[in-house]
């Protein structure tokens, strides 16, 4: 019969490989990287230019916005790859949390986002992203509670700023979203990418 | 007072209590992500899954997509023996305690 400490140590065992198995990862590595890629394309002046030349709108809002598109529909790719490649359903109940974690400061960060104008838009949206990051930290890795974190300040200190009027003469309202949104997302990408092929958790694609 | 001999000593072996652990968190594991969570060896974590199998406790599925995969899930045998198993070391807890 096993002692009363060796059935502790087991329980102790069990729960933190159970816990270690449901860890879902929102933002996986190679998204990440694919929203720093995102962030700086969408600012740079050729990228500008072409949208000029086709005769779409190269606004603040919208180029980031297509930023944004272009990182989700990486995601997706990828989240649709691990699904098929471990042979589990699309939305697994690990995406269900992490969904309804994100929805409300991802809803009113884009409320945010879309209301104000370019100046003020780069402070909410890492406001928001950061909160979003940190209401799925109950079941994310700490990397993700890092990277929330991370926006959250920045984003604090970019409206704090902007407040007193000082961020213009600073930052314009891109270089703010390249160095937040771009700059945050890369290195992350980089302290996170899996090192060995065979490393997995169970969470987005990583 | 609780029959600590029924302890199941098939799930209470440090390895495959690790894999019935595992398995009982999501509908389905792969040989590949089984043996990259717990840091196994290929045989060891063979020589687990075959005793688990063999007592009933283990499906196995074998699947052709991009390359042959094999996957494994709880039977309905094996779900009810783990709970048991943990309903038995909490009792022995809560022994120790009193």
């Amino acid at each position: 019969m096993p002692t009363s400490s060796e059935a502790e140590e087991n329980l102790r065992v069990i729960r933190s490989l159970m816990e270690k198995a449901t860890i879902y990862r929102a933002v996986s590595a190679p998204t990440a990287l694919a929203a720093g890629i995102a962030a700086l394309l969408v600012a740079a002046p050729p990228i500008r230019a072409i949208f000029d030349h086709w005769g779409v709108d190269s606004s603040f809002h919208l180029r980031w916005l297509a930023a944004l598109l272009l990182t989700l529909l990486v995601n997706a790719g990828l989240i649709l790859r691990e699904a098929r490649r471990r042979g589990d359903p699309l939305i697994s109940p690990g995406m269900r949390a992490a969904f309804r974690a994100l929805l409300p400061p991802f809803v009113c960060g884009g409320i945010f986002f879309s209301v104000f104008a370019a100046d003020k838009a780069p402070g909410y949206l890492a406001m928001f992203y950061g909160l979003g990051l940190l209401a799925t930290g109950h079941f994310a890795p700490g990397s993700i509670v890092w990277l929330g974190w991370s926006f959250l300040l920045a984003g604090l200190v970019v409206f704090l700023v902007d407040l007193s009027g000082q961020l213009a003469p600073v930052a314009t309202p891109d270089l703010a979203m390249i160095s937040t949104f771009g700059g945050f997302h890369f290195v992350y990408a980089t302290c996170t990418w899996p090192r060995k092929a065979s490393a997995t958790t169970n969470s987005g694609p990583s | 007072m609780f029959d600590f001999d029924k302890l199941d000593k098939i799930i209470h072996e440090k390895g495959r209590l690790g894999i019935m652990t595992l398995l009982a968190t999501r509908p389905s594991w792969s040989f590949q992500d089984l043996k990259a969570e717990l840091e196994m060896s290929d045989g060891n974590l063979v020589t687990h899954l075959r005793t688990l199998h063999d007592n009933g406790y283990v499906a196995v599925t074998k699947e052709m997509r991009d390359r042959p995969q094999t996957s494994y899930a709880l039977t309905v045998k094996g779900r009810k023996s783990f709970q048991e198993y943990l309903t038995i070391l909490e009792q022995i807890v809560k022994a120790g305690r009193a």
